[in-house]
């Protein structure tokens, strides 16, 4: 009598664990997801001028200072002044015109030439990123945003 | 005879069971993996609107020790941003901009190697995030080492 008493006390004593682990591959899916939704995010190295720099005269050749403007119809006017003058309305046209300059069939423009980004009143970061872009893929290697010098 | 074939058939319904406890270590030990990964991804991606700029030249962000710097627009006002970088809040105006550049040097001088990756959002003028760049150029120490963080395009 007090054997099956015993026995049937431990038979009571299971868990059913299949609705935890139900929830517990249902966060795990949840927090895979999250993870991976913001993978898309990619870099673009750059060089930011001192003050000194800008402002000193270690300047060893002229910059192409490449200006950002807004245009009326919300696109882009990029307009390039110094070593070569011209003005693009695309990043694509940008890109070409530089990609000719440096490594064209009659180079303008030294392949260590710097630019310049100088994003005007009303120019947006968008707008700034792909002039910058745009110039990184032409072949520029040193691009740096303007800075006022320092008085 | 009968009896003994009707203990067979009891025999062959003895109960099996999985051992489900290493399923239940190892889940546990994923779900809290992925939270804390998921927190910390996530104070350095705040959601904002990225720049996608055509047939782009950025690179898949690798393992280098980075201060990442978020610029988010104010709902109220989208022209106007605060800066979010290290779990901190930063106003764009003197103060803030002071704290913000004390928080960069102190970031580098702890991490001279770090990376700085710049998130702004595309929508802002390029104006609103000009102060946050000169910030950072003027964290003092080497030159930084700046990257500037846009989003690869699905076409791209």
């Amino acid at each position: 009598m007090s054997r099956r008493r015993v026995r049937g006390a431990a038979g009571s004593g299971t868990l059913n664990l299949v609705p935890m682990i139900d929830v517990v591959f249902q966060l795990l899916i949840y927090f895979i997801l999250g993870l991976s939704l913001d993978m898309d995010e990619e870099l673009i190295r750059t060089d930011l001028p001192r003050p000194e720099a800008s402002a000193g005269p270690a300047i060893d050749d002229e910059p192409a200072v490449v200006e950002v403007a807004a245009s009326g119809t919300g696109g882009l006017a990029v307009t390039v002044r110094g070593p070569v003058s011209f003005s693009a309305s695309t990043p694509t046209e940008l890109r070409t015109r530089v990609r000719e300059a440096i490594a064209g069939p009659a180079p303008t423009l030294a392949p260590s030439q710097r630019f310049v980004l100088k994003p005007l009143p009303g120019a947006t970061w968008d707008q700034a990123i792909e002039t910058f872009n745009a110039l990184a893929a032409a072949g520029a290697t040193r691009i740096a945003f303007w800075r006022e010098p320092t008085p | 005879m009968d009896g003994r074939a009707s203990r067979k058939v009891a025999r062959g319904f003895a109960p099996i069971s999985a051992n489900l406890t290493p399923l239940i270590d190892l889940s546990f030990l994923l779900v809290i993996f992925f939270v804390l990964v998921l927190r910390i991804s996530g104070a350095e991606r705040v959601p904002i609107d990225l720049p996608e700029p055509e047939e782009p030249v950025s690179e898949r962000p690798d393992d280098d020790r980075r201060v990442v710097v978020s610029v988010v627009p104010d709902a109220s006002d989208p022209s106007r941003a605060t800066v979010q970088a290290g779990g901190r809040l930063f106003t764009l105006d003197d103060e803030g901009l002071d704290e913000f550049l004390a928080f960069v040097a102190t970031a580098r001088e702890a991490a001279p190697d770090s990376f700085v990756n710049v998130r702004a959002d595309a929508s802002l003028p390029y104006s609103t995030v000009r102060p946050v760049l000169e910030a950072i150029a003027d964290s003092g120490g080497a030159p930084p080492k700046v990257q500037l963080v846009v989003r690869r395009g699905s076409g791209s």
